[in-house]
């Protein structure tokens, strides 16, 4: 199971890197890092590609790998890999397709991988996800709402957007039930956090009229079986309204919300948006949404 | 299958407006007072113009499409289009990018950055203006990517010797970085070595039967303009930044340090800037004759001759798609003037504001200067002559005041990364941010539009 976290900058990435660790953690996964830079205009990038070598004789790095530097000995720090393992020759670098690679030392070489990508982050990540089978993004952000729309349609994997993250993970578990096909896997996804941090689970099921529907009671009835099972605390409400709003109203800031994504036709989500992207707009903390 | 089907649409969908907007547009009826070639030559250029900022497509794609365009639009016959795809200002692009690969590798920085020093001393101020005035003067004879790529890593270095995380100094980054890209931006203008620019505008204007501009004159024309920017932009951004510290004593003397390592100028350096100034003294006193793209084409032999730099390298480091997307934005830019469309945009412009340019003295070329400064901002300043120089040197004024008023105008990229090759490296770095570039660009870009304007109203004309 591999696991991959986008980072931007030392400043702004350093919670998404800590909460991608700690889940990479509670699945036992792999990690990948992968920093995402602009790429300089077609037009210019000649001479951005002199400087660059120039810069490499006065032993300066790009900014991106700097930051993958930088992520390596973060992980160090929140011993993801061990403190005491060498530290990487950021000069060592191997090309495939479209990506760099940073070698990472023999010891941590599967655990983690440091990857360095030029270009637009959604169409970014979206490679990455194509070229290595990964279970789960974790990504920074989610307020900006045309990032966020392309990245839950376009990125193929479950989608952990790192927002407003409470570093000492003061979170209860909201977990978001409805008729669709995804919910059983969020439903499993949900139940594998909440044994790791030793949390309880809000089981949610909104509808947007007065009346619940079969479906909704079923996915409902179903998630607090499952997690009764797992022996984890779970309580059940259900609420009526938009529920993106209401879903962001009941999280607040001290809970996680975990959902399943939208198999909206494609079209359709493109046209109007989904329930799950926005929520993640919506929402003042930390969303999973589970493909 | 139908979510891959939206995403490729979403990607590619500049490519799909340009195209859908073209089949429209070509199948209405031709405006009146342009000829058929013209109108179809317009679609071209707003194609063109599209897919350059978008980047819809690779740049090089932009330029096979420019030539299968010409002739299957009948715009002109393959073997006119193929001879448009070659100038002397192609010539000196190739020649200039392949120079700018010889010379960076030299390792002329550490000399130069010695130099800058023992002038400046240790004061942030004073190494202010030693980057900004060297870079300004460097960049009027070699172009500007090749000056900040040398330079780059010596700013650099100063403030990581400052700070290893320069976000903790971003003051003394800013000043610095900005001092280096606005240095070599108005250093761009002072020679036509200086930029492609400079040597597309020179083959318009000789093309066109305007005039035929040498090396010396067109720095009679810039030289004067570039030497007044510098107190003026130098002051200007001197109050732009304000660095965290005043000195920065200890970080110099281990730059020094670090230069001395590489010991005295070595046999190889003293040949490279000897054939630097040979290359010169070719382009000051035989470009007239043989063309400075030719020269500069005689530098890149000279060097690869002299085993001072290798094939392999200049191969891989040069970005031939560039040179190639440049050669036909020139072909298409000839079309434009040939065909009668760049007198007719122009002409549907003035028409446009009703004669009202026409009663201020000058108007004419406050429209022009703004308007290429505008897109340079948006497009880049060599693609800005390249596409549209011959349409602005249609505003109805003199043609050579015009044309070397958007070559100048061209290289006002102060407000975006993309503006010039100088800005976007900087902004590469990941060190500066999008709005540092209108913090301290509005005041310089103003600055340099007034002086523009008091060249072409009082010491240009002086000078014809």
């Amino acid at each position: 199971m591999r696991f991959l976290v986008a980072v931007r900058s030392t400043t702004y990435s350093e919670r998404t890197l800590d909460i991608g660790s700690t889940i990479s953690d509670a699945f036992g996964a792999d990690l990948s890092v992968v920093y995402v830079g602009d790429r300089p205009k077609e037009l210019l990038s000649g001479g951005v590609r002199l400087a660059r070598d120039a810069m490499m004789n006065w032993e300066i790095l790009h900014p991106g790998v700097d930051v993958l530097r930088w992520a390596y000995r973060r992980l160090q720090d929140l011993e993801f890999i061990e403190s005491a393992a060498p530290a990487i020759d950021p000069t060592n670098l191997v090309e495939d397709a479209d990506r760099i690679r940073i070698i990472v030392p023999h010891v941590h070489g599967e655990k983690i991988r440091l990857i360095f990508r030029e270009g637009n982050p959604v169409d970014q990540l979206k490679l990455e996800t194509e070229y290595r089978d990964y279970i789960l993004t974790i990504v920074g952000g989610g307020s900006r709402k045309s990032l966020t729309r392309q990245i839950v349609q376009f990125v193929d994997t479950s989608i952990l957007f790192v927002k407003n993250f409470d570093p000492d993970w003061n979170y209860r578990l909201l977990l978001c039930v409805d008729d669709s096909q995804a919910t059983k896997r969020a439903v499993v996804f949900a139940a594998t956090v909440a044994q790791h941090f030793k949390t309880g689970v809000d089981v949610l099921t909104v509808s947007k009229t007065q009346r619940f529907g079969k479906g909704y009671r079923n996915a409902a009835r179903w998630a607090q079986r499952y997690l009764d099972r797992q022996h984890i605390a779970n309580n059940q409400q259900l609420e009526t309204g938009d529920p993106a709003s209401v879903i962001a109203e009941v999280a607040g800031t001290d809970h996680i919300i975990i959902m399943g994504k939208s198999k909206m036709n494609p079209l359709k989500a493109w046209l109007v948006s989904t329930k799950p992207a926005e929520t993640v707009l919506k929402a003042h903390g930390p969303v999973i949404l589970v493909k | 299958m139908l979510r891959a089907l939206l995403y490729w649409t979403y990607q590619k969908r500049w490519l799909l407006f340009a195209m859908i907007l073209a089949s429209i547009l070509y199948r209405l009826p031709y405006p009146e007072g342009i000829s058929n070639d013209g109108y179809r030559t317009l679609i071209l250029a707003g194609i063109v113009i599209i897919l350059i900022v978008s980047e819809a497509v690779p740049l090089p794609a932009i330029a096979l499409l420019i030539a299968v365009l010409q002739v299957t639009f009948a715009i002109a016959e393959p073997s006119e289009v193929a001879q448009s795809y070659m100038s002397d200002a192609v010539f000196f692009i190739m020649g200039s990018l392949m120079l700018a690969v010889a010379i960076v590798r030299q390792g002329l920085d550490a000399r130069l950055t010695l130099a800058i020093l023992t002038v400046t001393g240790t004061r942030v101020i004073a190494i202010m203006w030693g980057f900004f005035v060297i870079s300004l003067l460097l960049t009027s004879f070699i172009g500007e990517h090749t000056v900040v790529a040398m330079l780059l890593p010596v700013a650099l270095t100063l403030i990581r010797n400052t700070s290893e995380d320069p976000s903790e100094v971003p003051g003394l980054t800013r000043l610095l970085l900005f001092a280096l890209a606005y240095g070599s931006i108005i250093g761009s203008i002072g020679t036509p070595s200086a930029g492609a620019r400079n040597a597309i505008m020179i083959g318009y204007l000789a093309e066109f039967g305007v005039a035929k501009i040498s090396y010396l004159r067109w720095m009679s024309f810039t030289y004067p303009l570039m030497l007044l920017q510098i107190p003026v932009a130098g002051w200007l951004l001197s109050r732009a930044f304000k660095p965290e510290v005043d000195r920065l004593d200890s970080a110099v003397e281990k730059l020094k340090a670090k230069v001395r390592e590489a010991g005295p100028l070595t046999g190889q350096q003293l040949l490279s800037i000897g054939l630097f100034v040979i290359i010169f003294l070719a382009w000051v006193f035989l470009s007239d004759r043989i063309g400075l793209g030719v020269v500069a084409l005689a530098g890149v032999f000279l060097y690869l001759a002299a085993g001072l730099v290798q094939w392999q390298e200049i191969n891989q480091r040069t970005n031939w798609g560039v040179v190639l997307l440049f050669a036909a934005a020139i072909s298409l830019g000839v079309q434009l003037k040939n065909t009668g469309a760049a007198f007719w945009v122009a002409q549907g412009i003035l028409s446009a504001t009703g004669g009202f340019l026409d009663q201020f003295v000058g108007a004419h070329y406050v429209l022009v200067i703004a308007f290429t400064a505008v897109v340079a901002n948006v497009m880049s300043s060599s693609a800005t002559v390249a596409v549209l120089g011959p349409l602005f040197m249609n505003f109805g004024g003199d043609q050579l005041l015009l044309g070397m008023a958007t070559a100048v105008a061209s290289a006002f990229g102060y407000f975006t990364a993309v503006g010039a090759p100088a800005g976007m490296i900087i902004a590469a770095t990941g060190l500066v941010r999008p709005r540092d570039f209108v913090t301290a660009g509005w005041r310089i870009g103003l600055a340099s539009f007034f002086l523009l304007m008091l060249a072409v109203m009082f010491y240009w004309p002086k000078i014809l």
